[in-house]
Formats: structure tokens, C-alpha cells, sequence
């Protein structure tokens, strides 16, 4: 195996797992028009609900599937709830506000949903390797690969695919559409916007919780996880343009493949790797490679 | 104002053209405009009206052709720059300072645009801008407005303080986009006769696009009909109006007798 | 808005620096510290007060408080230059020429996306200062007793000479913002949420406006990073990330947006609460903040700073809005 396919196959997990983080994020920002920054928030407590629930299983002698399924149906669960909470309670009363301060209120809502989990969760690592040792190996070429970061490319795929079927085949669906489009005129439609908006928020908490959970077996899960996430998920989101799922898709995969390239040749670049593609893409597209016009005002 | 035919034309476009995505809004356009004319442009919705006076005045770049203003080739140049040259225009939505009073607004006009030879870093001068822009307010007969927050005037007095900020500076041409567009018909000929009076004293050459032929009828000197982005006709009121290509085109306006 | 003889905001700001001056020696040591920490802050929220002006939000000023702040580190770390007046130089000219640079890109983004992109640059000088040991990775750069203009304090004189520095170089650049905003320039800046286009017809470049009220901010930023280097003795990474630019949104957030003056009272209010905080609270202090900023944005949206505009109006008995239009 060349380092060709050595930079495919990391580029690929990577931006599987790119592709996982930044979904709720752009889906949020393509309906309700913001960017949430309390996502990384709900990408944390997805990670911590899942390593708790992992270490429960684990000492209760349940097999892996189970493991990993109270583990994401936790945090999926935890994540919705509370964003249902916070939607109904802070975010509905700022929609008429200027979009700044609306994103500013979701800094404040990542700075409490930060404490919060020290609080719950305590402030020391918590390990769950546990699911992702128990799948083991699977020898791509002489690469022994995780079969669990396979797995997390595959779950990124039906994420994809799933989101793209809701979107497009179902009438809920096509009332999202309807929404991201044209408030107003959904509303005169006979859509349900407000509901729309809560629920594509409630969505959009899962996702990010659902992020969490799935990366929780590969890492430790400390307090600070939730703030790269979210610098890195608006770098991939806007690369593709704001709202975009295919955007994100394209996104992910550009990122994805940039940083498995630096970190084989110039492993000190790594870092810049993602910021130096986003800068790029906007120097020749300054909303991302899927923005939509605007229309002409005068 | 007298012309002499080796006088430069104020306004020349040669051949401009403009497609947004495959579709030309505008054609060929070809138009040469004489110091000092009053030239109304009429033509339906999506002819290219707006999309010609968008490209004189800078807001865009046209596909192909030039534009030259005074002789000068001002092709591409940007409306900030055209605006210092003396190129002025009004919007069809009255592009203001909704959050501030109308004298602000004027102020902020002739603070911006009619002194550019004081540093921009020199001090807003309250007194003596609100006596310069209490003098434009009167000129355009606006001057009551002056403390009413400019979201809730109505639209005749926002389209005049459009046309009074465009103008701050004495501009030798002003584009004018439906001047009369939402105002009441009350108030039409007022606004108009405002806009001839205060033009017809500077010299000033004027270029409007009006969907109101008895307007057009009474204050241009000259007629261009555009339609899907080309010129069908250019000349004097009487002939454009009797033009049979024009009133075929111009669907919905009974062209030879007035009136929308 | 008549023209006023005498500037009521520069004489406010003049007689500030002065009481301040004299009060020192009667002040005990906490709260001079906690006002120079209050005032080196001020510089950076004030540098967002004016960004706000043009309606943008800056997650990234604690970009140029970092600059600032290891300008005067690194040159008395590694060139062994005291001079607080040159580090501070040196710091406003490197601040400038990144924001310089910076700007051509950033200034043709507005609202949610200017706010993230000034998020991802300070991350990014973040990341970067943690891992190097130019910037003495975390755990930072020392500072140490600085000199002013060949004057060198002894150690009895030193920490008069840091809290006048501080008040001081906080009232001139406050002198200046205020003139700045009172210009035509600045009323300018103010009109670019409102109507982009029409300030294009009017002969100006909003781009370039906006580029150069982000280099004006960024030089206040890296005044504050200097100011706090010096107080505090030290300069690390932390300064570049991002809750330090958080922190100074929410200055401006609670003091509003009336006038240079504001953002001090915000600063100083703020360090009281993280003052109270730390002591009493040391494990929740960001569920707090968090809690405050958002009461402060559900039911203040123009911050405390209003209460303090109406408590003016009902003294002064203002009626007409032309009286109270645009701010000075």
C-alpha cells in the first residue's frame, strides 16, 4: 500500500467523523438562520452521557451492541431534550433579534452547558474504550484499521443518506425546504414554521450529541472537547456554504482529506491545514462552493 | 444651454450588454445623451431599465460595451467613484438611513458627499451640516421632515429625500429609477414639477425611467423604449408615442392617449 | 445635536485620569490592580463598541490583546527593552499590520460570518502560541518592572508609575476613539448597518471603511494587551482564546454603547463579579457569566449603559428624537 492510500483511508475516516460533527450545525443554520455555537456544548455532553453509559454497561456485563446502544440512544436522547428546553425557553424569545446577539447568547449557553457538565460529570477524563476494543481490527491492505472508525465512516454515510431521504422524500421534509427558502411564505403556506424550527433545533442537539457519543470510545472525554469542535465544524460547513448538507458532505470530505495529507507530509502544519483550505475556498468564493445567490435589492 | 454639435455628449453607451446567468437583460444597448436633455426611459417590467441605470451608475459591470461619461471612459468604474464625478441616482426603493431622521439623513449626505476636500477625519459639524441640509430639505420642499424618522414618512417625501441625497452635490447627471413609483397620484405632479424646476435651473441632465406616460409625456424632451434588453425607439415624445412597435410592446399603457 | 463648546466626554475623561491619578495613594492595593486589569480591558471592549457601531460582532479581539500583550513581553524577555511607551508602539504597529493584512479578507464578511471568522483567527493564534516555545507555550512570558522613557522607578515608585501608565495611556487612546467616532469618518461607520448601498453613493468604500475600523480596533486591542502585560506581569496564550474575546463583547454588552466611557464601567463591573466569583464560587464562575450575558441579552438588549441614557433623559427632560438621534 502506497501513502497515497494511506492519506485516502485516514482522509476518509477523518472526514466521516467531520461529516458527523458538522450535519446539526449547518442543518440549524440553513432553518433557523444561526449559527449554534452551544453545539460543541451538546457534542460534550453526548460524549460524556455515552462514556457514562458505556462504563455502567460495562460493569453490568452487557454485550458491545448493547453498550453502544444505551450509549447513543442516551445521548441522542440527553441531547434532545435539552435542546428542546433551550429552544422553548431562550432561543424562541431572540428570533427577532439582531442575528449577532443571537449568536453571541449561544456563546453564553456553550459557557453554562461547559460548567454544567464539569458539575454533572465531574472535571477528571472519562475513558470508554471499551466498544472500540471489542471490534478490533480489519486489515485494509498491510493497514490494520479500527473496525470501529469503519464503522463510524459507515454510520456517517447512513447519517447522509438518511438526512438526504427525510429532506427530500418526506412531507416534513419538503417543509424544512419550504422553510430554509422562504419563511414567510411557508407560513402562508399553512407550514408550521415555529414547529419546524424547534424541531430542526431538537435535530440538530441530537446530531451534535449523537457526534459526541460516537467519538466518545476513540478519546478521552474531558470538559474541553466541546470548543475545537466548533471552530472546526463552522471551518467545514462554510467551506461547502452555510445550510448545504451536500455542502457539508463536500466540506467534510475536503477537510478531511487536506488534514490526512498534512499530518503524513508536513505533520507541523497539521493544525493549519483546515483554516488554510477554508481561506482558500473563500478567497475564490466567499460564501463557499454551494452558497445560493442573493437576489438583486435595488 | 446652447450645443454645438462638437460639444463632447455628457452620457455615451456603446453596445452594452449584460447576462446574469445566461439570461441578457440587457443587448446592444446603444445611447448617446446630449448636456442639459430630459430623457425618459419607459419599457415593461424586465425590458432592462433598471439594469442599464445600475450599469451608468456603477452598481454593475456590464458583459461587453463601455460607457463613457463626459468623453471619459468610466466602464466598470465603481458608483462610490462615479458619484464623486457627478453621476447621481435615486432608487426605486428609496435607499435611506431608515433608523434616522431626515435631516440626519441629509446630513450624513452632505457631510459625505459634497465636501471632499475636508479631511473625512475632520469633526461631524452639527451646525453648520443641519443649515446646509435644511437648505437641500427646502429646495426638494421637504423641509417639515426634517425631525420625523425616515421609516415612517410617506413615500413621495422618500423618494424626494432619495432624489435630495442623490443631488447633494451638485451632480451634471441624475438617473432617476421611477421617481413617481408608489407615490399617490396627488402627489405625482408635485414631485415632478419639484424635480423639473430644480434641474431645469443648474442645467442639469436628467435620465428617468418612468412607467407613467403622461409624466413622461410632459416633462422628457426625449423618449427611449427599451424592450428584452434592446432600444425600439429614441427620438421625441410625439414620435416614440406614435411608434406602432412601441405601444405593441408596451403592454397594459395606452401610449397614445396617457395614462397607465 | 448643537455643537458643544467644551466636549463633555473629554472632560469626563480628563478629569477621570486625574482624580484617579490622585486617589492613588489612598487607594488600597487590590483595587488599584483591579483598575488597571478593569482599564487594560477597557481598550480591546472598546475596540468592539466601535465595531458594533458598524453593526459588527468581534469574537477576535483578543487576537491584538495577545499581540499586544507579548510585544512588551517578548521585547523584554528576548531584546531586554523595558521602555513601556516603546512596547507599546511596537505592539499598535504589529497589531495594525496583521489587521492590515487580516482585513483585506475579513472586511467583505458581515454579521454571523465576520463574528465566526474573528473566532476562528484567534483560535488559530491560540493553537499555535500553546505548542511554541517563543511564547513560552501555557505557561507564558514574564514581565518585569518597566521603565519610561530612560525614567526608571524604583521599586516604592513602580507601581504608581504602572497604574498612571495605565490611566493614562487609557486616556489618550479614549480621547482619540472619542474624536474618531465624532468625526465624518465616524459617522460613517455608524450609518454601514443601515444602508450599505447608500454610503456607496455617497462616494465611499464600505469595504475599506470597515477595514480600517477594524485596524482602529485592533490597535485599542493591543493598547489593552500592553496595559495587562505590564499590570499583571505576564503575558500567556490564554489571552488569545476565546472566551478572553467574550469576555470583552459582554463589557460592551452591559455597559452599552453611549459613549468612549462605557466600556470602563462594564470592565470594572465585570472583574468585581470575577473577583466575587472566584472567591465564592471558583467552580461555576463561566455558569454564571453565561447567566449574567444572557439576562443582560433577554431583557437589556442595549445593556445597563440604557438605564443609564433614560436615567438621562428624565433628568434632562428631553423630548424631540432629533435631540437624542444618533450617538455621539
Amino acid at each position: 500500500m502506497n501513502l497515497a492510500q494511506i492519506i485516502l483511508i485516514d482522509g476518509i475516516a477523518y472526514a466521516g467523523w467531520l461529516f458527523l460533527v458538522a450535519i446539526g450545525l449547518t442543518l440549524v443554520f440553513g432553518v433557523l438562520r444561526l449559527i449554534n455555537i452551544a453545539h460543541g456544548g451538546f457534542y460534550a455532553i453526548g460524549a460524556y452521557v455515552a462514556a457514562y453509559a458505556i462504563g455502567a454497561s460495562v460493569d453490568a456485563g452487557f454485550s458491545t451492541g448493547v453498550q453502544l446502544l444505551l450509549a447513543f440512544g442516551g445521548a441522542v436522547l440527553v441531547g434532545g431534550l435539552l435542546g428542546l428546553v433551550l429552544e422553548r425557553t431562550v432561543l424562541v424569545r431572540l428570533y427577532d433579534h439582531p442575528e449577532v446577539l443571537v449568536l453571541f447568547a449561544t456563546y453564553a449557553l456553550f459557557l453554562m452547558l461547559e460548567d454544567i457538565t464539569k458539575l454533572v460529570f465531574g472535571g477528571a477524563s472519562l475513558y470508554a474504550f471499551q466498544p472500540r476494543n471489542a471490534f478490533g481490527m480489519v486489515d485494509l491492505g498491510p493497514l490494520a484499521y479500527p473496525v470501529y472508525d469503519v464503522l463510524t465512516v459507515a454510520i456517517a454515510v447512513i447519517v447522509a443518506l438518511g438526512t438526504w431521504f427525510v429532506l427530500n422524500r418526506t412531507r416534513t421534509g419538503k417543509c424544512v425546504i419550504a422553510v430554509v427558502h422562504d419563511r414567510e411564505m411557508s407560513a402562508s403556506m399553512g407550514v408550521n414554521v415555529a414547529a419546524i424550527m424547534t424541531g430542526t433545533f431538537v435535530v440538530g442537539t441530537m446530531l451534535g450529541a449523537f457526534a459526541g457519543a460516537v467519538t466518545a470510545p476513540k478519546i478521552a472525554v474531558n470538559p474541553g472537547i466541546g470548543v475545537e469542535v466548533i471552530v472546526l465544524a463552522f471551518a467545514v460547513i462554510v467551506i461547502g456554504g452555510l445550510g448545504s448538507i451536500g455542502g457539508a458532505v463536500v466540506g467534510a470530505l475536503v477537510v478531511g482529506l487536506a488534514r490526512a495529507l498534512a499530518t503524513h507530509l508536513f505533520p507541523d502544519l497539521a493544525v493549519f491545514a483546515v483554516y488554510a483550505v477554508m481561506a482558500l475556498v473563500l478567497a475564490i468564493r466567499p460564501y463557499g462552493l454551494f452558497a445560493r445567490p442573493i437576489a438583486r435589492k435595488i | 444651454m446652447t450645443q454645438t454639435m462638437t460639444e463632447t455628449p455628457i452620457l455615451e453607451c456603446r453596445g452594452i450588454a449584460k447576462s446574469f446567468d445566461g439570461f441578457a437583460a440587457a443587448n446592444a444597448i446603444d445611447l448617446t445623451i446630449s448636456e442639459g436633455e430630459v430623457v425618459g426611459i419607459i419599457g415593461s417590467n424586465g425590458a432592462g431599465k433598471t439594469t442599464l441605470l445600475n450599469i451608468v451608475s456603477g452598481h454593475l459591470k456590464p458583459s461587453s460595451g463601455q460607457v463613457l461619461f463626459a468623453g471619459e471612459d468610466v466602464t466598470g468604474v465603481p458608483s462610490r467613484k462615479l458619484a464623486r464625478k457627478g453621476i447621481a441616482r435615486s432608487f426605486q426603493v428609496p435607499q435611506l438611513f431608515a433608523r434616522s431622521t431626515a435631516l440626519e439623513n441629509m446630513m450624513l449626505a452632505v457631510s459625505l458627499l459634497a465636501r471632499p476636500h475636508e479631511s473625512i477625519l475632520s469633526r461631524f459639524d452639527n451646525d453648520k451640516l443641519a443649515k446646509a441640509a435644511h437648505e437641500a430639505l427646502a429646495h426638494y420642499g421637504i423641509d417639515e421632515h426634517t425631525d420625523a424618522v425616515v421609516g415612517e414618512l410617506p413615500q413621495g417625501v422618500r423618494k424626494l429625500l432619495d432624489i435630495a441625497m442623490a443631488t447633494a452635490a451638485q451632480p451634471r447627471l441624475v438617473l432617476l429609477d421611477e421617481p413617481t413609483s408608489g407615490v399617490s397620484s396627488e402627489e405625482k405632479h408635485d414631485v415632478m414639477q419639484r424635480l423639473a424646476d430644480r434641474f431645469a435651473t443648474s442645467g442639469t441632465t436628467v435620465v428617468f425611467i418612468e412607467h407613467d406616460m403622461e409624466i413622461v409625456r410632459r416633462y422628457a424632451s426625449r423618449v427611449v423604449a427599451l424592450t428584452d434588453g434592446t432600444v425600439i425607439a429614441d427620438g421625441a415624445p410625439d414620435v416614440v408615442f406614435a411608434d406602432e412597435t412601441v405601444a405593441e410592446v408596451i403592454v397594459g399603457e395606452d401610449v397614445t392617449t396617457g395614462g397607465a | 445635536m448643537k455643537n458643544r463648546l467644551i466636549d463633555p466626554t473629554i472632560l469626563a475623561v480628563a478629569a477621570g485620569a486625574i482624580a484617579l491619578s490622585f486617589a492613588y495613594p489612598a487607594m488600597p492595593g487590590w483595587v488599584t490592580f483591579l483598575l488597571q486589569i478593569a482599564i487594560a480591558a477597557s481598550l480591546p471592549a472598546l475596540g468592539c463598541m466601535i465595531l458594533l457601531r458598524a453593526g459588527l460582532l468581534s469574537f477576535g479581539q483578543g487576537f491584538f490583546y495577545f499581540v499586544g500583550a507579548y510585544a512588551l513581553a517578548l521585547l523584554y524577555q528576548h531584546f531586554g527593552i523595558t521602555d513601556a511607551f516603546l512596547g507599546i508602539v511596537v505592539g499598535a504597529v504589529v497589531s495594525a499590520v496583521f489587521a492590515g493584512l487580516l482585513g483585506f479578507f475579513i472586511a467583505r464578511y458581515r454579521g454571523i460570518f465576520f463574528a465566526m471568522l474573528t473566532l476562528a483567527i484567534t483560535m488559530v493564534a491560540y493553537g499555535i502560541a500553546v505548542k511554541m516555545d517563543l511564547f513560552g507555550r501555557s505557561d507564558g512570558l514574564n514581565v518585569g518592572r518597566l521603565t519610561y522613557l530612560g525614567f526608571s522607578p524604583s521599586r516604592e515608585q513602580s507601581g504608581f508609575a504602572l497604574f498612571l501608565l495605565c490611566v493614562w495611556i487609557w486616556a489618550v487612546f479614549g480621547v482619540l476613539t472619542h474624536l474618531y467616532l465624532r468625526s465624518r469618518f465616524g459617522k460613517l461607520i455608524s450609518a454601514i448597518e443601515d444602508n450599505e448601498t447608500r454610503i456607496e453613493y455617497l462616494g465611499w468604500s464600505v469595504k475599506k471603511a470597515v477595514h480600517i475600523n477594524y485596524m482602529v480596533a485592533a490597535v485599542l486591542g493591543s493598547a489593552g494587551g500592553a496595559l495587562v502585560a505590564a499590570s499583571a506581569h505576564y503575558a500567556d496564550p490564554s489571552l488569545s482564546y476565546w472566551t478572553t474575546s467574550g469576555e470583552f463583547v459582554f463589557i460592551v454588552l452591559i455597559s452599552g454603547q453611549a459613549n468612549v466611557l462605557s466600556p470602563l464601567f462594564g470592565s470594572v463591573f465585570l472583574e468585581l463579579m470575577r473577583t466575587y466569583a472566584t472567591a465564592y464560587f471558583p467552580d461555576e464562575w463561566q455558569l454564571i457569566l453565561g447567566g449574567v450575558m444572557l439576562v443582560i441579552i433577554l431583557f437589556l438588549p442595549s445593556g445597563l449603559g440604557h438605564l443609564f441614557v433614560l436615567g438621562r433623559r428624565v433628568l434632562l427632560n428631553r423630548q424631540s428624537p432629533s435631540q437624542t438621534g444618533p450617538r455621539s
